[in-house]
């Protein structure tokens, strides 16, 4: 893949060194043809996070630093042995007192998630990773494009550059402010599919004209899709998208398809609602034999409802603390959406103070702008069980279950907007 | 743990990093306790509901068991002169492999190199497909023309210099599809041994049509042919691994060259000569219950108003109005296991194994509790 040059550089935490992990990352993001503003952002977080470590790290402790440009965005991580730091460092909240204002605004962590777009921690075999992620900037839909009456017969066509500009300006003009993010700019869309990360099915008349189309990304095990959308007469189109999507999604290893907001041109018949509303549409793409969830008691009722619903085949553990010493404390990974005011929390290491550090967070990030707060649990992890009990008392909803969504199901809450 | 982890983004291929592992069901005794039903009825893999047939039953009960400390014959000798009478050819013709899927790897193996290709169709069988991929080399699927039957101009036009193997399924998995052998003799003229043609017949002991090609005898006038035979679909020896090529002896050798030796058991080996004694009337009984099944079905799929397909195979491909993983799971429910085919790239399509009639009558009562309204 020629968009992906990759940057490597490891280095001793000690001050001296700071100014060589900063140039290395403006310098690569420069040279990636992003702009020098987005450099600069990207530079400014990983001083935050490298002052953050250096202060905290025992001597010998290395940081391997990486860049990596993916067509539409860079992204820096910054990996270090996962023993050198106590792991409730990186709550975002870390060092935040609850009641003092002036804490949460020197927090460096919550700093550098604000110049980027996207901050993610992950924990890998012996390392952690902050990775944070800055997209390039690209011109918003400038034309309009109405739906049209079709002519001649469609043709499945390769996504390729012109045709995708034109489906991102007619999802654009069908949608307004409401038009799904990844089509609000078409040069990036182009981008998108380019780079591998997103994959397209465009159905196109013979004078080139985009009569339908779906879009999809994968993730681990999951492939998101947004679609069918059609832009003409001819509603058979979006069973025709769907059914070249599926037959592209077959045979890659991925165990199901979600469609988050389904167009009202979703044709029947494809997909399983997860929820009452019918705003997230499912469907498994391999047979599901069966798995074990770890469920605390509860949130059991709603679960086994659910499953028996969906006519899941799950055997649920009810895993309860009977008075074991348990890790003493909690490490929550957030994954920021800023532009969407949107935050995706996960649990990296669940101990006695998951309540606390839950109700930070959500502070923290109510301040910091965020107006929907998701949590993700994973039923596949037997210690994430003991998280639904702060998550109820923390105002958070079950609302579904994503089968599959994680190493096993993940049970999806959001928190009930405050009164 | 002692010493690092492997570098495993330098120690594994990049054609191997993107190949997901096939994941195969899980036994029955699981599944009973994951979907919570009494008996599990298999019906997804095509298997023969008859089981072997006497005379494989006999010759099973007859081995000495001892004789699993010894290794078995490395190239199935007894069994491939047996072959050999059946089919007017020559022991020497004949590679016999742990299941026909054995012997896809192999031909694979023997014939392509960097750069090269394989052609097959996009909705068959997949271990073509997978087994060139995950060797790294390109496999290029051309779509089922609209009978659901391989696209024979469509599959010439794909081929190029660098293209070494064509696979054809006869009759096709999942569609019943064949071709006759008029079309068949024109494709493989068409060839004209520039490439080697495989023709996977692992079903077709079921056909009775009188059109439908037999592979076997058309090896004499085609040295570029290679035809595929399991014991694992008529002759019911699915669990013992055991399936067989033949093709012309100089093609046979070089093929040779890649297999694994004593893949093949001994008791396989056994069962499958004892099949081979009485396969006719075994062939009889089963093509009855087959044909049973499928006249039975049809009507019931008709007033259920579902489309389905039934060539002359030993299964049916059915067509639902939800997503046929859901569907798999409502059945599983109730004890009817079925395969679901978004992975042929037939969504909401099941593939149903034709068996016994008391079985195809719980599997149609089981598709009328699942349908909508
Ligand atoms: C068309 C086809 N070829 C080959 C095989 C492999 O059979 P075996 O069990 O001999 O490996 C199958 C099994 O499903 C099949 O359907």
């Amino acid at each position: 893949m020629p968009n992906q040059q990759r940057v490597e550089l490891q280095m001793p935490f000690r001050p001296e060194y700071l100014p060589l992990a900063t140039g290395c990352v403006e310098q690569a993001v420069q040279a990636y043809g992003m702009g020098r503003g987005e450099a600069m952002h990207l530079a400014l977080a990983v001083e935050e996070v490298y002052s953050f470590l250096a202060n905290r790290t025992t001597p010998g402790q290395r940081l391997r630093l990486s860049c990596r440009f993916a067509g539409y965005y860079a992204e820096v991580v910054c990996r270090f042995q996962r023993g050198g730091l106590p792991v409730e460092a990186f709550n975002i909240t870390t060092t935040v007192s609850s009641d003092d204002e002036k804490s949460l605004e020197e927090m460096g962590l919550l700093l550098a998630a604000r110049t980027v777009d996207q901050l993610r921690i992950s924990a890998e075999a012996a390392e952690m990773g902050v990775h944070f992620i800055k997209e390039k900037l690209y011109p918003s839909v400038q034309d309009d494009l109405p739906d049209f009456a079709a002519t001649g017969p469609f043709h499945l066509a390769e996504p390729e550059a012109e045709l995708l500009k034109q489906f991102a300006v007619r999802v654009h003009s069908r949608f307004g402010a409401k038009t799904p993010p990844p089509f609000q700019c078409p040069g990036k869309l182009v981008d998108m599919v380019c780079c591998g990360e997103y994959d397209a099915v465009l159905l196109v008349d013979g004078k080139g004209n985009v009569g339908a189309g779906i879009l999809w990304h994968c993730r681990n095990k999951l492939a998101e899709a947004y679609g069918p959308f059609v832009f003409c007469d001819q509603p058979r189109l979006a069973t025709q998208g769907l059914e070249a999507c599926l037959a592209k999604l077959a045979r890659q290893g991925l165990l199901c398809l979600v469609v988050q907001q389904p167009p009202a041109e979703m044709p029947d018949g494809f997909f399983e609602p997860l929820e009452a509303a019918g705003s997230v549409l499912y469907r498994q793409l391999e047979e599901d034999n069966g798995s074990v969830a770890y469920i605390h008691p509860d949130i059991a009722d709603f679960y086994r409802a659910e499953t028996q619903r969906l006519f899941l085949p799950r055997q649920l553990h009810q895993a309860l603390r009977q008075g074991e010493a348990g890790s003493p404390r909690s490490a929550f990974s957030a994954r920021m959406n800023r532009p969407a005011g949107q935050v995706v929390l996960t649990a990296l290491w669940v101990g006695e103070d998951a309540a606390a550090v839950l109700q930070q967070h959500v502070k923290a990030l109510r301040q910091a702008g965020f107006n929907e707060i998701i949590f993700q649990l994973d039923t596949g992890e037997a210690s994430q069980a003991e998280l639904s009990p702060a998550l109820l008392a923390g105002g958070f909803v079950p609302r579904y279950i994503l089968p599959w969504g994680g190493r096993g199901d993940v049970l999806v809450w959001t928190q009930r907007e405050e009164a | 743990m002692a010493g690092s982890f492997p570098p495993l983004e330098s120690l594994v291929p990049r054609h191997i990093q993107h190949i997901e592992p096939y994941i195969p069901s899980k036994p029955d005794d699981v599944l009973r306790q994951m979907f919570g039903c009494e008996r599990i009825h298999r019906l997804n893999n095509n298997e023969n509901a008859l089981g072997p047939s006497p005379k494989a039953m006999e010759a099973l009960a007859a081995i000495d068991l001892f004789q699993a400390s010894v290794y078995p014959s490395g190239d199935a000798f007894h069994l491939r002169t047996k072959l050999a009478d059946r089919f007017g050819l020559t022991p020497d013709s004949f590679i016999v492999g742990n299941g026909a899927n054995e012997v896809i790897a192999f031909v694979i193996k023997a014939f392509c190199q960097e750069g090269d290709n394989i052609i097959t169709a996009d909705k068959t069988f997949a271990v073509y497909e997978w087994v060139a991929e995950f060797s790294g080399y390109e496999a290029r699927l051309v779509p089922l023309g609209e009978d659901y039957g391989f696209d024979d101009d469509a599959m010439l036009a794909a081929i190029d210099a660098r293209t070494k193997v064509l696979f054809l399924c006869s009759p096709n998995n999942p569609t019943g599809s064949y071709w006759s052998e008029a079309k068949l003799r024109r494709f493989l003229d068409r060839i004209d041994g520039r490439q080697i043609v495989v023709l996977d017949e692992a079903y077709c002991e079921f056909v009775e049509a009188a059109d439908f090609p037999d592979g076997m005898k058309l090896l004499h006038e085609y040295p570029n042919l290679l035809v595929f035979r399991t014991f694992s679909k008529m002759f019911a020896l699915a669990g013992l691994r055991i399936g067989f090529m033949a093709g012309a002896e100089k093609l046979i050798d070089v093929v040779r060259r890649t297999c694994v030796v004593y893949s093949v058991n001994s008791f396989a080996q056994q069962a499958a000569i004892g099949s081979l004694e009485d396969a006719t009337e075994h062939i009889g009984r089963t093509r009855a219950m087959v044909r049973q099944a499928r006249e039975f079905l049809g009507p019931e799929l008709d007033k259920l108003g579902l489309f389905h397909l039934a060539g002359e195979a030993n299964y049916m491909m059915i067509r639902l109005p939800m997503s046929d993983t859901l569907a798999y799971r409502k059945l599983m429910a109730q004890g009817l296991m079925v395969r679901s085919m978004t992975g042929f790239r037939f969504p909401n399509h099941i593939r149903v194994t034709l068996g016994e009639l008391p079985v195809m009558e719980k599997l149609a009562e089981g598709l009328k509790n699942i349908l909508p309204g």
